[in-house]
């Protein structure tokens, strides 16, 4: 009787355990964002939990415009929704991408300095670099053909909690 | 008696058809009749994945034929004003302005928000109108037709109320499963409006 009972409440314990852990936080900020002179205002969303960071962002006028997830551990993105009305704003995905991968993943926000990551090409032709600078974003294409090239983007990004 | 009923229950649908064509004559009638709009609205957004919602206020103005302002001064500072193809975005402090004709996705904002409420969305050929009643309105469901369109609204439901068919509240559904509802407050109809109300 007692056996079965200490069972229950530790199989019970574990799934409270386990509910605590899965919970997601969710942020929302008034977020503005500038990508090569090209700027948007919305409402960011950030959901956190223990293996993601999913970013939804809002226009004010209440139209989702994307919706990203990154993995905390690798790094690798799943887009959820990205609004076909910014379909031919790619380097601007690739580089809201890399903002939410370098800026928002809970180890990299809270560490001084810089940080910069390289992501090669399919064919390995070209990579490119993104770099957190403090609370602004620096973008650079480096082709690694016979002249490398360096193209930077300025990118940033202003948030502001809502409650 | 029975052949009473048979005779009334093959002939439903068509006094329910006609019915509807009526209520949805008599609500186009009352928008166009509407010149001027003054009203409070709460929006609500509802995003599938979080359980919160993302609530903002603020206030609407409506001029025929074409002038407009919406106004959001909670939780933010946003304001959208449309004067003729002219239009003008205030975020927080920052004013930038867009014309409706270049601009093709402020242009099908202008164009969404003004037959709705001018009521030349029920002559859109991009919408495809049904009606129904829901927890006291006429509800009003707009499905999308156009192809392109479908990516960003699926359908937007307009609810009126029973008596003057005043529309009190939008709902704009998304394909993804995402809505927002658009409630209006103290609206007042056909009062003078100064052009210092459109003025950015």
């Amino acid at each position: 009787m007692f056996s079965n009972l200490k069972y229950f409440f530790i199989l019970l314990l574990i799934s409270i355990i386990m509910q605590v852990s899965a919970q997601k936080v969710v942020m929302k900020y008034d977020a503005g964002m500038m990508v090569q002179k090209k700027e948007m205002s919305g409402i960011l969303i950030q959901s956190v939990t223990d293996s993601s960071n999913r970013f939804i962002f809002v226009s004010k006028l209440g139209l989702k415009i994307f919706d990203v997830e990154v993995g905390k551990m690798d790094f690798d993105y799943t887009i959820h929704y990205f609004s076909p009305a910014f379909k031919t704003e790619k380097r601007m995905l690739g580089v809201a991408k890399e903002m939410f991968v370098l800026g928002f993943n809970d180890e990299l926000a809270h560490e001084k300095g810089n940080r910069v990551r390289f992501v090669k090409s399919k064919n390995g032709s070209c990579k490119s670099g993104f770099g957190l600078f403090g609370k602004r974003v620096k973008v650079c294409y480096l082709d690694s053909h016979t002249t490398v090239k360096c193209k930077c983007y300025p990118v940033s990004f202003d948030l502001r909690t809502l409650h | 008696m029975r052949s009473f009923w048979i005779v009334w229950i093959l002939f439903l649908p068509w006094v329910l058809v006609a019915q509807n064509e009526d209520v949805l004559q008599q609500i186009k009638t009352q928008s166009q009749q509407i010149n001027t709009i003054e009203a409070d609205f709460i929006q609500t957004k509802n995003i599938s994945f979080i359980d919160e919602q993302l609530i903002s206020n603020g206030k609407f103005w409506f001029s025929r034929p074409d002038r407009m302002k919406w106004e959001y001064q909670k939780p933010f500072f946003y304001s959208i004003i449309i004067n003729g193809e002219d239009i003008t975005v205030i975020d927080d402090k920052k004013e930038s302005h867009f014309d409706a004709a270049s601009n093709a996705m402020f242009g099908q904002i202008k164009l969404v928000i003004m037959n709705m409420v001018n009521g030349k969305m029920f002559d859109d050929p991009n919408y495809s109108a049904t009606l129904k009643k829901e927890a006291g309105y006429w509800v009003v469901n707009f499905k999308t037709v156009d192809e392109a369109m479908k990516d960003y609204i699926n359908s937007i439901d307009l609810y009126f109320t029973f008596g003057d068919y005043l529309m009190e509240k939008i709902r704009m559904n998304e394909a993804s499963g995402d809505f927002t509802i658009i409630e209006f407050n103290n609206q007042h109809l056909n009062q003078q409006l100064t052009d210092d109300v459109f003025k950015p």
